[in-house]
């Protein structure tokens, strides 16, 4: 099973992100993900002040500046895992480093059922 | 033989083993809903077949057997994916193996109620989903001791069904120090379900009676 770990976190804790400890951290949970061989992919996502927005709407392409929807806390980094189940997975993301301070919320891939399973 | 011995043997097959066949064969599909589906089915088979040709020797094996085969059925339909590949092959071995020598099959209820009580499940689900599926209590008599319409408790019942086998909720029993937490949450609902039971005494209906009892012998 594949699940993505989506990070909502704020931005008093976005501005943190580049500080060495966290860099350290976030070295070391992918390090982690990768020697237990589960890791699909991941990355952190620049702000949300730099993200722009797209529909198509009456075959009209829109786009707007900003994110879909102006929140506290915000997407800021996801990851996608290979695991046996869910269990699996939210022990994986309690070992995120930011699972402290911000929220790990767990979503399974649609369609993509696991070699392992 | 008669129909309605055939009937009352049915019936208490139903009571004794609802919960440990939907459990068994929850546990290894991963799919409480599609389980409940193929045992309905095996208990309409067994209706029809029983009185005809007597109750079997050990029907619950039986009603397993036909279970199985419609929830074989049922994943050839839906386009089989590797997952029920495994699980079609694994269950198909261990249904023989029980049909042909053991008195039991194994019980796998401590792993469904783990899995009813997931925190991952909503919380107002948890006990519903467990007086449901362990102990056979039908929808709308839980709807009734929960006091909200029988349709609403459906649809919830269905969510957490789906997400159960969507988000892949494993059927195990937490180790430590996770069993702990876990455990607390199983409790809860347990203790929910054993309420329920005494509430509802004043509606005459015994199998309450044995609904507390058996939420005394699970917790």
């Amino acid at each position: 099973m594949k699940y993505a770990l989506l990070v909502h976190q704020s931005q008093e804790h976005f501005d943190r992100r580049n500080d060495k400890a966290a860099v350290a951290a976030g070295r070391a949970y992918a390090e982690a993900l990768q020697a237990a061989g589960v890791f699909v992919a991941g990355a952190g996502l620049d702000s949300p002040r730099n993200a722009t927005t797209v529909s198509i709407r009456d075959g009209k392409r829109q786009v707007h500046d900003g994110p879909y929807a102006e929140t506290k806390e915000f997407l800021a980094g996801f990851g996608i895992i290979d695991v046996p189940n869910l269990d699996a997975a939210l022990e994986w993301a309690a070992r995120h480093p930011a699972a402290g301070f911000a929220s790990i919320e767990v979503r399974p891939l649609l369609g993509f059922g696991s070699a392992k399973a | 033989m008669s129909e309605s011995v055939t009937h009352a043997a049915i019936e208490t097959v139903a009571q004794d083993s609802y919960g440990r066949l939907i459990a068994y064969l929850a546990a290894r599909s991963g799919d409480v809903a599609g389980a409940e589906d193929a045992l309905g089915d095996a208990f309409i088979a067994a209706l029809r077949r029983w009185p005809a040709e007597g109750v079997p020797e050990k029907p619950e094996a039986w009603l397993l057997h036909v279970a199985r085969n419609r929830m074989i059925d049922a994943a050839r339909r839906k386009q089989v994916q590797q997952k029920s590949e495994t699980f079609l092959q694994q269950i198909t071995e261990e249904a023989a193996s029980v049909a042909a020598t053991q008195e039991y099959f194994p019980d796998e209820r401590l792993k469904l109620l783990f899995v009813c009580a997931h925190p991952a499940i909503d919380p107002s689900a948890q006990t519903p989903l467990m007086l449901q599926t362990v102990l056979g209590v039908d929808a709308a008599r839980i709807a009734s001791a929960f006091l909200v319409s029988p349709a609403a408790m459906s649809q919830q019942l269905v969510r957490a069904k789906n997400k159960i086998r969507d988000a892949a909720i494993p059927f195990r029993v937490p180790e430590p120090p996770e069993l702990e937490e876990r455990v607390s949450f199983v409790l809860d609902a347990i203790y929910a379900a054993y309420t329920t039971g005494w509430e509802s005494l004043m509606e005459t209906a015994s199998t309450h009676h044995a609904l507390a009892s058996e939420a005394i012998a699970l917790g």
